[in-house]
């Protein structure tokens, strides 16, 4: 598997198909024999603007680290969550499980959810 | 490429090296800095130049052709609300539509003051044009009577004209 | 009997759907200033647009994913933030046009400025997005759209001269009165509208809103191949109108309510009151399909769970961008620009950003990992590639031309 060209900004499905995000980035790590892995999935707009790099990249980091509720880098997925890569990377749990988004959760609380008819799709 | 971090969990993002001045980017910034300067004095010279013949004649055209698309519309309207063709609020909408065209080109001639003699004249030939769409046009907009109507369809149609005929001989 | 039914209806709300204040100013602009003569530039549009849609379709029916989706994994996340931004600042310029033709359509019918208009009309195109159903607002805008075929009644009405019409269509050039330079600032506007930028997004979305599968492909198909060249048609139809109306008398359009008046000379009341409807539904129509855009490609790009079909709380970002996209929309109008005239400047950056658009969808289509075996073959690549080739021309001849002839004022 190449990270570059099978694994890096694909869209991150949970069990059910629900999106869950875009993988931003990776972190590799070590194994005892020196060959690195792949350790987890980085989500996040952190993590995205350091990976884009430049001042466009640092500004879009900055902007995410300003609006995040904690000091969470970005969302850590680790790699043995992974149950399928196709044209998606698709996880073996459900959303639920995961990190919420800091933005989606504060738009959902004071915002969206507070608008009358938030629960109904159509 | 894409850039995978190689880091431990937790650990924060790496910093500049120590010592390191970013001079490049100062040096981008100044050329960047004179380059807009020059750009805005350009500009600066171009727009506060005075006009010169040429750019009044094709500024008095174009209010010219303004004023003939003004009239033009206003007697188009005019027939259509004497053959019953159109209610009372559409009218009211297309003559304050053809209006603001007008007063639009008004202002424009009335804005620069002529350079020359030549332009002086092609202004004075075109403001009686102008100044009369004006009237039609108002006197179309509030008609009450079909007479009316018909009295100021027959002025913007010669007014037209007239604007067209200007147009033709300036060009 | 059922599955007849749905493609008839996805022809109609096709057909409805393609035509907006962009398409409806500069057909009426063209036709009064240069006769027929741009005729050629509407049906190279329509070609366009039809391979570029029939591709998003296809991406969107056989992978399940619209084509914005998938942009930022085949071309990285830098230049796909590059399209984002080009594309967001395009759809959302175009937005605020969009409500702008629904103000000036309100206009036209009561005497209330289009002015006060605006914020209402933002407002209700958010409540209106907010609770009605996907399918509901494609065919009532849609079905509604189509009221514009009176135009195509009108133009027959009129008696024009057939003669000179073929005339001006079969030689084009710029006729007595405008240059070069004007004539092809013209074309470029015109081939912009009939390719906006956001409405290959929006087919690609609205396909997976709509469920669609890999069996639907045919649905897909019929839709574009027969509902944009349809619309196509009734633009023409503006464009014609007003070519006979207003060309022989020398007056250019420059205001929604002439581009009404041949409707009105033609079929009196009735067919005004037609005319006005047409406009509101698809300037309305159009206006959703833009905010709409604009929330899914944000969304579509960072990765978000997007669309209608899911619960608004279950996508508070998406609806946020949502809000904020009709927000500003109504911001740039509340500067007083004219409408007509931030249509004219939209559509010139619309052709600037058609390359950034329309190069990505064609090397997703191309992708046999999406794809399988129903990726572009020979004659898909070679139509993409040379409408590629006309996008970025046109793309490169914008801002010069715009310049030269002082925004077409020559």
């Amino acid at each position: 598997m190449l990270i570059g060209f099978d694994l890096l900004d694909r869209q991150i499905l949970d069990r059910d198909g629900e999106p869950v995000g875009k993988v931003d980035d990776v972190e590799l790590d070590a194994g005892e024999d020196g060959v690195p892995f792949v350790a987890a999935l980085l989500v996040g707009q952190r993590a995205l603007g350091m990976r884009i790099g430049g001042r466009l990249g640092r500004w879009i980091a900055g902007v995410a680290l300003r609006l995040s509720l904690d000091e969470r880098p970005a969302a850590r997925i680790p790699f043995d969550l992974v149950a399928e890569i196709d044209s998606a990377v698709n996880l073996s749990v459900r959303r639920e499980l995961l990190a919420d988004p800091p933005l989606e959760v504060w738009l959902r609380d004071h915002v969206i959810g507070r608008i009358p008819g938030a629960d109904d799709a159509s | 490429m894409p850039h995978c971090t190689e880091r431990a969990a937790g650990e924060d993002w790496p910093a500049w090296p120590a010592g390191y001045q970013p001079t490049v980017t100062l040096h981008r910034l100044a050329i960047v800095a004179v380059a807009v300067l020059l750009l805005w004095a350009g500009f600066a010279v171009s727009v506060t130049a005075p006009p010169d013949r040429s750019d009044y004649r094709r500024t008095a055209l174009q209010v010219a052709a303004s004023a003939h698309d003004a009239a033009g519309t206003g007697a188009l309207i005019a027939h259509q609300q004497l053959d019953g063709d159109v209610f009372g609020t559409f009218a009211d909408a297309a003559y304050d539509d053809a209006t603001r065209t007008l007063s639009g080109a008004a202002t424009r001639l009335t804005g620069e003051p002529p350079p020359d003699d030549a332009s002086a004249a092609l202004r004075d030939g075109l403001l009686p044009l102008v100044q009369e769409a004006v009237r039609a046009l108002g006197d179309a907009a509030r008609a009450t009577s079909r007479t009316a109507l018909r009295a100021a369809l027959g002025v913007l149609e010669d007014v037209a004209a007239r604007l067209a005929d200007l147009i033709e001989a300036n060009r | 009997m059922k599955r007849f039914l749905a493609v008839a209806l996805g022809i109609l709300t096709a057909i409805g759907g393609f035509v907006d204040i962009g398409d409806i100013v500069a057909n009426a602009e063209a036709g009064a200033r240069f006769g027929i003569s741009h005729a050629w530039i509407l049906l190279l549009g329509v070609l366009g647009i039809c391979s570029y849609a029939e591709m998003s379709g296809r991406v969107a029916t056989v992978s399940g994913r619209p084509v914005f989706d998938l942009v930022r994994e085949r071309l990285g996340p830098r230049v796909a933030l590059g399209n984002l931004a080009g594309s967001l600042f395009v759809t959302v310029l175009t937005l605020g046009a969009e409500i702008g033709g629904v103000g000036l359509a309100l206009q036209l019918v009561t005497s209330v400025d289009y002015l006060l208009w605006v914020p209402v009309v933002g407002f209700v195109l958010w409540v209106v997005l907010w609770r009605a159903k996907f399918n509901t607002l494609e065919n009532v805008f849609g079905l509604t759209g189509l009221v514009l075929i009176v135009f195509i009644i009108a133009f027959f009405r009129l008696d024009p001269n057939y003669g000179e019409l073929w005339h001006q269509a079969s030689r084009p050039g710029p006729p007595h009165g405008e240059d070069w330079g004007t004539y092809w600032f013209m074309a470029v506007a015109l081939f912009a509208s009939a390719m906006t930028p956001y409405e290959v997004f929006f087919f690609s979305s609205g396909a997976v809103e709509e469920r669609w599968t890999a069996k639907d492909l045919l649905t897909s198909r019929i839709n574009v191949f027969v509902g944009f060249p349809l619309g196509g048609l009734l633009a023409f139809a503006l464009m014609v109108t007003s070519a006979t109306v207003f060309h022989p008398r020398d007056v250019s359009v420059d205001s929604l309510s002439q581009v009404a008046m041949p409707a009105a000379i033609a079929l009196g009341k009735l067919g005004l009151a037609a005319a006005i409807l047409g406009f509101f539904a698809a300037t309305f129509g159009a206006a959703m399909e833009t905010g709409l855009s604009s929330a899914y490609t944000v969304a579509q790009y960072f990765g978000w769970a997007w669309g209608k079909l899911r619960r608004p709380r279950e996508a508070a970002r998406f609806h946020t961008v949502l809000i904020v996209s009709i927000l500003v929309g109504v911001l740039v109008l509340m500067t007083t620009i004219d409408p007509i005239q931030l249509t004219e400047y939209t559509l010139v950056f619309s052709a600037v950003v058609l390359p950034l658009t329309y190069l990505p969808i064609l090397v997703v289509a191309n992708d046999r990992g999406y794809l399988g075996e129903r990726a572009n073959g020979r004659f898909a690549n070679a139509v993409g590639v040379l409408f590629l080739a006309i996008v970025v021309v046109a793309a490169v001849a914008a801002i010069p031309l715009m310049i030269v002839t002082r925004m077409g004022a020559g």
